[in-house]
């Protein structure tokens, strides 16, 4: 268990096409840091290359005081939880998570006692005898799990460990993995391009996206103030307002529209989500407001979605405190100034 | 329907089978005939011919001589070919499908011909011993056996569960030992006994890469063949069936027989 | 440093089948060409010999018959092995497969047995009152399709088997449910989702029969030479190298070529797959 600092990895698996670049985390000791990204982001390929599956072209990997960017896969003692779980067919469940302890040369007697007690954490002491084609996904997922932590590893590393089983299932696994994380102390990384799962069980979110690391911040931070479009986007908001200038007290907008908001740098648009946009009676002198048509409506269950299009563009605007509206009616928007997020690109 | 309970297709079915073990039935019983050349129905009965066996330094040499081949070229092909088969299936190599050609290419050369250009190039050019020419001609037949079977369950093998050994402190050579190999047990078996039956049974590549001293056993059959038709042959045929079927027997008992033909 | 390794791994197999596959064809080609300024000369010269032409003809025919009786026999073989319950096209296939690894000296000599002047057929034959001498197959070209044939049949048989199983028997129930009867449901459904299967039990079936080397030389005795044969004639009978090589370079082509065609023809008629 240490603290793990990744440094401006870069990586090109041809020579040619960057597939990270530039990237950095800095994980402290005992916590559990998500990798959040869509598909293709680079995801998979940091593991990688912390796990030393892979080789990085450019950085460097540092646990606790000892940089170990040149030290082979087998001798960097972490833990490592595959998608497809990756047992070993030929081998008991025992003999599957004894594996890294006989490599380690530790005797019978060590190896039978620290078996036994990750298999009790892990509640797999009556499956030992198994093996994993007689066991299910959930359990196989255990297994996987107990084998990694079973060498008391300096990283726990974890490759979209929950894809493979249902909603359920993945639910109760992902509170047992961040249980055991929290109980063992575990420095560990996550990866997931599930967005729920993700805000769930960790301290720390890097948003990832072709190979950058876009926002790296706690799950609240990243869902309160994404500080990218595509941080936005990708944890839902729908709203995007582009901006042309700041001129001290408000961003112009792309229809020459003043717009107040916090004022930040290199802003390139304004989020803010549905629910926060207000539909208001009268126009009153406050800024930040604009009217449009409904062009749009659909039911939610405990609110109305609008499309609203306006003189911004084309609003999403979730009432639940009006009558309903219908079609081609005028409404009057106010977007509050605190609800206003401005975005990098 | 062609299923089961068709008679048209189950009278087929009965004779085809019968066409096909009838030979192999005469063969045995004419083994146990009494007269000096074989003919049905046989007068007698004598276990004679199997006792002139032993008398046939041909083929007790021969016989020697078939598994000695047999074995090493198998082992050899093995020792080979699963290296490339790993190369090949775990490296991602940009050209993976033309070496994998390549590598089963020897199938496509008639035996015949194998032996024959091997007896000009390793005999006659490289001047090398005619028992390595000889080794070397059944490897080529026993390494396209290696790399199907092996290949095949290669790619069927999760690749990460290399991974997974590695990261828990396995060197790539252990994790092959330790969790590849255990794993593809099965079609290293298959490809062994491929290998071997084919090497003992084979003709046309002996044929041009064996002498005086270097006596194959098929071929010396096949010699006797032509200048004897007494029932030593029939006798040596049985004894050859018995050992096929002990080895057919074996399979089934470590891994089905059916995994040879997959 | 990956790649390092694996050129390492693929090596040894590497320049083994290099040296002593490809070379030693190119060490047989370059003398075939090299005899006169003309290149193709001691080709055209074995290809004008009527003699050779009957040798390949021969080679080719024997080939052809006998892939169309392995055919004819396998087919229906197969599927009934296919139909039955999982236990018994065990035993079935383990019984098929027992032949098939038994030495071809071995099988070619029990068909010796039964085709001779004093065989058990010519017996049969007799005894029937259907001949009143006994009639010569022995060291005959039928003599060679039949004991080829005997060869080839496991191998055919084993093959079709396995992507019989794989068919999905309701598109025959559904055919029956249209009022398709048995033969049009072999030849109408069955057959045409197995043109796969059956080209690929040819290939092997004919590329293997028109290379073989035993059969023809235990069963068509010294007049009915094959290519294969007349590749040892030539060399070790005659001394001529040369000429064996030729044949030997005739031989590979013509197999090749005909592989290579009915793995055309099979990509051509198996549609199946277009969408996958
Ligand atoms: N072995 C490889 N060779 C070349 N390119 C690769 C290789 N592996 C991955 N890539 C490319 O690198 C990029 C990142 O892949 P990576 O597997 O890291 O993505 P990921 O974020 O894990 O995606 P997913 O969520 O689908 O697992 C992708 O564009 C992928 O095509
Ligand atoms: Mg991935």
């Amino acid at each position: 268990m240490a603290k793990l600092e990744v440094k401006n990895l870069s990586m090109s698996y041809d020579g040619k096409n960057k597939i990270l670049e530039d990237l950095s985390l800095s994980i402290q000791d005992g916590e559990l840091v998500s990798i959040l990204g869509p598909s293709g982001c680079g995801k998979t390929t940091t593991l990688r290359i912390i796990a030393g599956l892979l080789k990085q072209t450019d950085g460097e990997i540092i646990v606790g005081e000892k940089n170990i960017s040149n030290l082979p896969v087998h001798k960097r003692e972490f833990g490592m939880v595959f998608q497809s779980y990756a047992l070993f067919p030929h081998l008991s469940v025992f003999n599957n998570v004894a594996f890294g302890l006989k490599m380690r040369k530790l005797d019978k007697k060590q190896i039978q006692e620290k078996v036994e007690n990750v298999l009790s954490v892990t509640g797999l002491s009556d499956l030992a005898k198994r093996f994993p084609a007689e066991l299910s996904g959930g359990q196989q997922q255990r297994v996987s799990l107990a084998r990694a932590l079973v060498i008391n590893p300096q990283v726990l590393l974890l490759d979209e460990p929950l894809s493979n089983l249902d909603a359920k299932l993945r639910v109760e696994m992902r509170e047992e993995i961040r249980r055991l994380q929290q109980e063992l102390k575990m420095t560990a990384i996550f990866v997931t391009h599930d967005q729920e799962e993700c805000f769930a069980i960790s301290d720390k979110v890097a948003v990832m996206n072709r190979g950058r690391v876009e926002q790296f911040d706690t799950p609240q931070a990243i869902y309160q103030e994404p500080k990218t479009l595509f941080v936005a986007k990708f944890i839902g908001f729908e709203n995007f307002i582009k901006v042309v200038g700041y001129d001290g007290e408000a961003y112009l907008t792309e229809s020459n529209i003043k717009l107040a908001a916090q004022a930040k740098e290199n802003t390139r648009y304004l989020t803010i989500r549905p629910r926060q946009i207000k539909i208001i009676e009268t126009a009153n002198d406050s800024e930040n407001v604009v009217k449009g048509r409904i062009i749009n409506r659909t039911y939610l269950g405990n609110s109305y979605r609008y499309t609203v299009k306006t003189s911004l563009g084309v609003l999403k605007v979730d009432d639940f405190e009006h009558d309903v509206l219908s079609r081609d009616e005028d409404v009057i928007l106010e977007l509050a100034v605190k609800n206003l997020l401005p975005l990098e690109n | 329907m062609l299923d089961r309970k068709n008679k048209p297709l189950l009278i087929f079915g009965l004779v085809v089978m019968f066409i096909i073990l009838v030979p192999l039935v005469l063969v045995v019983i004419t083994s146990f005939g009494n007269q000096p050349t074989i003919s049905l129905p046989i007068k007698g009965f004598t276990f004679e011919w199997y006792k002139n066996i032993l008398q046939q330094p041909d083929f007790v040499d021969g016989f020697k001589m078939s598994l000695f081949v047999a074995l090493i070229a198998s082992f050899s092909a093995l020792l080979i070919g699963i290296p490339a088969v790993y190369a090949l299936t775990r490296y991602n190599l940009q050209h993976a499908e033309w070496f994998q050609s390549f590598f089963l290419s020897p199938t496509l050369i008639p035996e015949i011909v194998v032996g024959f250009a091997l007896y000009q190039t390793a005999v006659i050019s490289f001047k090398l011993p005619l028992l390595i020419s000889l080794l070397v001609g059944h490897f080529l037949l026993c390494l396209p056996y290696v790399i199907r079977l092996v290949s095949a369950s290669m790619l069927i093998l999760d690749p990460h569960i290399e991974e997974a050994a590695w990261v828990s402190g396995c060197t790539k050579g252990q994790a092959f030992f330790l969790v590849v190999l255990p794993n593809i047990k099965a079609s290293v078996i298959a490809a062994f006994m491929m290998c071997f039956i084919n090497s003992f049974n084979n003709i046309p590549i002996s044929l041009f890469l064996n002498g005086p001293a270097l006596n194959m056993l098929p071929t010396a059959i096949l010699n006797y063949l032509q200048n004897n038709y007494d029932p030593t042959v029939s006798a040596i045929s049985v004894v050859l069936m018995i050992f096929t079927a002990v080895m057919m027997w074996v399979v089934e008992k470590f891994l089905g027989v059916n995994k040879l033909v997959k | 440093m990956r790649k390092r390794s694996a050129i390492l791994l693929l090596l040894p197999a590497f320049v083994g089948v290099l040296i002593f596959t490809f070379y030693p064809l190119i060490q047989i080609i370059i003398p075939t060409l090299n005899q006169s300024s003309d290149y193709g000369k001691l080709y055209l010269e074995f290809l004008k010999s009527s003699y050779n032409q009957t040798v390949i003809f021969r080679t080719l025919a024997i080939a052809l018959f006998t892939t169309l009786v392995v055919l004819v026999l396998g087919l229906p073989l197969a599927i009934w092995i296919a139909r039955q319950d999982e236990k018994v096209r065990k035993l079935l296939s383990v019984i098929i497969l027992f032949p098939m690894l038994t030495n071809a000296v071995i099988r070619n000599f029990a068909w010796i047995i039964i085709l001779g002047k004093n065989g058990v057929f010519n017996d049969l034959l007799l005894k029937l009152h259907l001949i009143s001498a006994p009639i010569t197959i022995l060291y005959t070209n039928a003599a060679i399709v039949i004991g080829s044939a005997y060869l080839f049949l496991p191998i055919m048989v084993t093959s079709l088997v396995g992507s019989i199983t794989e068919l999905n028997i309701e598109t025959e129930e559904a055919a029956a449910v249209l009022g398709a009867g048995a033969m049009t449901n072999l030849f109408k459904v069955i057959i045409p989702q197995l043109t796969t299967g059956i080209l690929t039990g040819c290939i092997l079936v004919f590329a293997g029969t028109m290379t073989a080397y035993t059969t023809p030389q235990l069963l068509g005795g010294n007049r009915h030479l094959v290519m294969a044969t007349l590749i040892y004639q030539q060399a070790m009978t005659l001394g001529d190298w040369t000429n064996a090589s030729v044949v030997a370079i005739i031989l590979i082509i013509l197999s090749v070529v005909i592989m290579f065609a009915i793995n055309k023809l099979m990509k051509k008629l198996d549609r199946r797959k277009v969408n996958a």
